[in-house]
């Protein structure tokens, strides 16, 4: 008995500092506690358009690559480009070119990264392959370099999560914008996005049991749905669609203020 | 027990595990370079996930149980990161501040080279196709255009570029990649009367003045580099109708765009323009020209075209051309064929280009006892391929090869420029061949936050020379803030003799070699929204420059060796605001101060020396100005100024009367002063032009242009003429004197 007291006694003493965080969620470390808080952060930012609250969990995220387990940092350097994605649109496209092609550029550094931890990782190379179009959209002269890489990446995503909406709702964003000559398509991409509201139902059923697991892009997946819906001139399914995304995140700024207005005034 | 047990742990653990990692407090302040607090930067011990981001007061503060020796980072998009170590103390606490530094340029946005200039509508030109066209005097003509540009200087009316100093041959031209073996039309010693590419089939021109990286080969002075344009965005029918002849343009957009075909034929007859003009006494027969031109564009998966370009010129002329000893009349014709088939894609990190050509090209012309045939077919191929390896890092290499066959025959005068219809004549049909190949390696990196390399390695073979040559090159650029940077360039140039310089028979040398410069060239710009500066000087050594030395054994006294050498320096100042149609106003200022001098031969009678002087084409100082302005709607007036030293010219002192020749008639030999030891009067020219923009119906429009050239009248002296004896001299005035031009463009856009 003494003895299993002193060993006891003598490994609290010897573990680790980072040990003595207690997560408040049973179970995490502190860098994945670091990645969850820093999720909740940029969720809730996200929806209120706070860009200084998304560049504190980008902080975050970017801080947590330095975990040690190769499957947290993966997930770090994920989250880090997510974040930076987000904030994207808070740039001017015209006037912030330089600066909105700098973030893009940091996003996919990390998302290279995540890739060579995590090579299975579909969203990464959704989420990459989706930056990089956006990147020829801000340099059309880069589209001779990046076209091939776009689809290319798109690719690896779909191999590996031939099933996941969120890799699903990407390939619909990038039919919806591509040019009909180069196989984009507002009807497949309309199929895609349905497509991926299935699905993210089926994830909402059954949760990922990693943590860590992205599983962002449910409302989203509606908003897209309306958007291709009043691209394709059928507004009253598009509205439907918007509500719906209301319905699963009724702080959802992007529906409420700006595209729901948008079908209502094309009425 | 085992309740108390676990409580006994508890009691235990927790006091004795925090004195042990008393936590150290990081703080401090991260400001920019201007001193201002930098809020969101991420703060952090390098290789940890303790650390903050920093609030709106640039403030960071956080606790840490690491211990000892260890790094805080700072970092934040757009800036340069930072690291200090620091020791950490349980207990303590570390204060840091950071000054971070914005990063200016990175790699992909930087041209590193000496003195480029790109025409065409691509994000980094400096003019848009749009303002070759617009610019007055420049008469639509894209090499006219950079004739504007600093460090060209226009020795006479042609579109002929003389780059800094040096003849215009030393100035290669490429299209997509293919070196054109006879870029103007109308050729002539001083290049030609118009470019033979017109700029409506360009997408993007580069032009280098000098310093140019090692993708380019077999040129002294200058690069002009053309790129024709891809497949059409929108189908539409085009019709010129003008002064001077008219054309008809097609352009089609076919399956889905992947595939664009253009047509487009030309007939100009300046038969009308002369008359009204009142130029036409001065013609035989006024130049004339039929041009069609066929592309095809393919692209075939996004980043992915083949391009065939197929262009076919043929121009007339007969030109009256007093002469000292008889009234010559100049006729000449040409026929020019340009096939070049482009590819250019993308392969993992690689973007690969590569071109094949094959051009024929025939000419006749006549004057006084000159009668002379060519003919040439140059077959030419080219790869280039190039990879960034991390975004510091950039690398490129590629090679070429361009076989040239050319045959010239007729008579020459054999007494070097004595055209008398009576003069000797020595007849020739000569073949020239020669094959040349060229490769290069080069690579672009990123040395620190300011400082930009390129560093490159040319190697280029003749096989007429039998002689292979390796120019290194490099340049710095040093980024002093974003808008503004520095550049110094240099490195070896080559170029060979053209083909028939090695015939013997001919008044060529078959040992010949390659005639070498090096370039040392150091300058400024500064760029800000519409505004550009740009000051650059340089200094370019000449070697082994081909000059016609005397040789007792040759029936033509002289023959071609690389005994010459030369010196040009100077210094180019180019101020530029705004764009066309972009800004209300828009021009640009252009000065270059320049001497250059070269040995040449100076002819004494019968006899020739080798003489140092002034070159030809040492124009002290040379000054263009060129505005644009939006008046009204889409009325648009522009004007050049162009006021520039005279050029030199070597006097004729004296004349000594030839053996008389077998006919009975005599001749007279020019007795030649120093080379270029007198000038011509100062040049000057003013140009006007105006053009309205008519839109109609969907998407058509209509343009109406007119332009006044040499609106003062101004005769400006290009040359002297002398009397049969050489006795008294007159001066050889611009035919230009007042010259109107006026057309319209109609296009027609299908939706």
């Amino acid at each position: 008995m003494r003895t299993a007291l002193l060993t006891l006694l003598a490994l609290l003493l010897v573990a680790p500092a980072s040990a003595q965080d207690a997560a408040p969620e049973a179970g995490l470390s502190p860098s994945e506690q670091l990645i969850v808080d820093a999720r909740a952060q940029l969720t809730g930012a996200v929806n209120t358009g706070d860009q200084a609250t998304m560049q504190r969990a980008e902080a975050a995220f970017v801080r947590a690559t330095n975990a040690d387990d190769s499957r947290v940092q993966a997930y770090a350097h994920y989250y880090a480009a997510k974040a930076m994605e987000r904030r994207l649109v808070m740039f001017d496209r015209e006037e912030q070119r330089d600066e909105i092609v700098d973030l893009i550029d940091a996003a996919v550094e990390h998302l290279e990264q995540a890739e060579d931890l995590m090579p299975d990782f579909a969203e990464a190379y959704a989420l990459h392959s989706s930056l990089l179009g956006q990147k020829v959209g801000m340099k059309p002269m880069l589209g001779m370099i990046l076209g091939p890489k776009v689809g290319r990446i798109m690719e690896r995503g779909k191999a590996a999560g031939p099933d996941n909406p969120r890799v699903v709702m990407t390939e619909a964003q990038s039919l919806l914008f591509t040019p009909k000559m180069w196989g984009g398509s507002k009807e497949r991409a309309m199929e895609g996005f349905r497509r991926a509201i299935t699905l993210f139902e089926a994830e909402a059923a059954s949760p990922p049991a990693d943590p860590l697991a992205p599983v962002w892009g449910h409302d989203e997946a509606y908003a897209w749905l309306g958007l291709a819906l009043s691209e394709l001139e059928r507004p009253d399914e598009a509205r439907a669609a918007y509500e719906q995304a209301l319905v699963i995140n009724p702080s959802y700024g992007w529906v409420s203020r700006v595209l729901l207005p948008q079908v209502a005034s094309s009425e | 027990m085992r309740a108390l047990l676990l409580l006994l742990v508890a009691l235990l653990a927790t006091p004795l595990s925090l004195a042990q990692t008393d936590p150290t407090v990081v703080t401090g302040r991260v400001i920019d370079g201007a001193g201002m607090p930098l809020p969101l930067v991420n703060v952090a011990l390098v290789g940890t996930i303790d650390g903050t981001a920093t609030d709106d007061a640039g403030r960071f503060d956080f606790g840490t149980r690491q211990q000892g020796d260890a790094t805080l980072g700072a970092s934040l998009i757009g800036f340069e990161p930072v690291e200090v170590p620091v020791t950490l103390v349980p207990g303590d606490t570390v204060r840091v501040d950071f000054r971070m530094r914005e990063t200016l340029v990175t790699l992909g946005e930087v041209s590193i080279e000496g003195s480029a200039f790109r025409a065409g509508d691509a994000p980094t030109a400096t003019l848009s196709a749009l303002e070759v066209v617009t610019t007055p005097g420049a008469a639509a003509d894209v090499y006219r255009a950079l004739q504007a540009f600093p460090g060209v200087t226009m020795v006479d009316e042609g579109s002929g570029l003389f780059v800094r100093g040096g003849d215009v041959g030393e100035t290669a031209i490429l299209l997509d990649g293919a070196v054109l073996q006879h870029p103007y039309r109308y050729e002539s010693a001083t290049g030609g009367i118009f470019g033979t590419i017109p700029p409506f089939f360009l997408k993007d021109t580069y032009f280098s003045a000098g310093g140019f990286s090692a993708r380019h080969g077999d040129a002294l002075s200058g690069v002009v580099a053309l790129e024709t344009l891809d497949e059409p965005q929108q189908s539409s029918v085009t019709l010129n109708a003008g002064l001077a002849g008219a054309a008809l343009g097609v352009n089609a957009r076919l399956l889905d765009g992947k595939l664009g075909v253009r047509f487009s034929g030309n007939r100009s007859a300046t038969g009308l323009l002369m008359a009204v003009n009142r130029l036409d006494t001065d013609f035989e027969e006024t130049p004339g020209a039929y041009d069609t031109n066929l592309s095809v564009a393919y692209r075939y998966r996004p980043s992915g075209v083949v391009k065939f370009f197929s262009y076919r010129t043929e121009n007339r002329v007969g030109a009256r051309t007093p002469q000292p000893s008889f009234d010559g009349v100049y006729r000449a014709t040409e026929e020019n064929l340009l096939n070049v088939l482009r590819w250019q894609d993308v392969f993992g990190d690689w973007f690969l280009q590569g071109s094949l050509s094959a051009t024929t090209f025939t000419s006749a012309s006549s004057l006084g006892n000159l009668d002379l045939a060519t003919d040439d077919t140059v077959l030419g191929g080219r790869f280039d391929a190039e990879r960034s390896v991390t975004d510091k890092l950039r690398v490129a290499t590629g090679a070429e090869v361009r076989r040239f066959a050319g045959r010239f025959r007729g008579a020459i005068p054999t007494e070097s420029d004595v055209l008398d219809p009576d003069a000797a004549t020595t007849s020739i049909d000569e073949r020239a061949n020669a094959v040349r190949t060229g490769g290069y390696a080069l690579a672009e990196a990123q040395l620190s936050r300011r400082l930009f390399a390129n560093v490159g390695l040319r190697t280029d073979y003749h096989t007429e020379a039998q002689q292979a040559v390796l120019d290194p090159r490099a340049a710095l650029r040093l980024q002093l803030t974003e808008d503004a940077h520095l550049h110094v360039a240099g490195g070896r140039y080559s170029q060979f003799p053209s083909p028939e310089q090695f015939d013997s028979n001919s008044g060529g040398s078959a040992d010949l070699g390659a005639q070498q410069a090096v370039h040392l060239i150091a300058g400024g710009e500064y760029q800000r929204k519409h505004l550009r500066l740009r000051v650059e000087g340089y200094w370019k050594q000449y070697d082994n420059l081909l000059v016609r030395v005397p040789d007792a054994n040759s029936e033509f006294g002289t023959r071609w060796a690389n005994d010459g050498t030369g010196l040009a320096r100077g210094i180019d100042v180019f101020a530029q605001y705004g764009a066309f149609l972009r800004t209300r106003f828009n021009g640009w200022l252009s000065y270059s101060l320049l001497r250059s001098e070269r040995t040449q031969t100076r002819w004494q009678g019968d006899t020739a020396t080798l003489d140092d002087g002034p070159a030809p084409f040492d124009v002290t100082h040379h000054l263009t100005a060129v505005g644009k302005v939006r008046m009204w709607r889409f009325l648009t007036v522009g004007t050049t100024l162009r006021l520039a030293t005279g050029r030199p010219h070597t006097p004729i002192l004296d004349a000594q009367q030839a053996a008389p020749m077998s006919t009975g008639g005599g001749y007279f030999l020019p007795v030649e002063g120093p080379v270029g030891s007198e000038r011509l009067p100062t040049f000057s020219r003013v140009d006007f032009s105006a053009s309205w923009y008519q839109p109609f119906g969907n998407g058509h429009g209509a343009t109406f242009y007119v332009s006044l050239a040499n609106a003062l009248g101004q005769r400006n002296v290009l040359g002297y003429d002398y009397s049969a004896d050489y006795a008294t001299r007159t001066a050889r005035r611009s035919d230009y004197d007042r010259f109107v031009y006026a057309g319209v463009t109609l296009e027609l856009v299908r939706r």
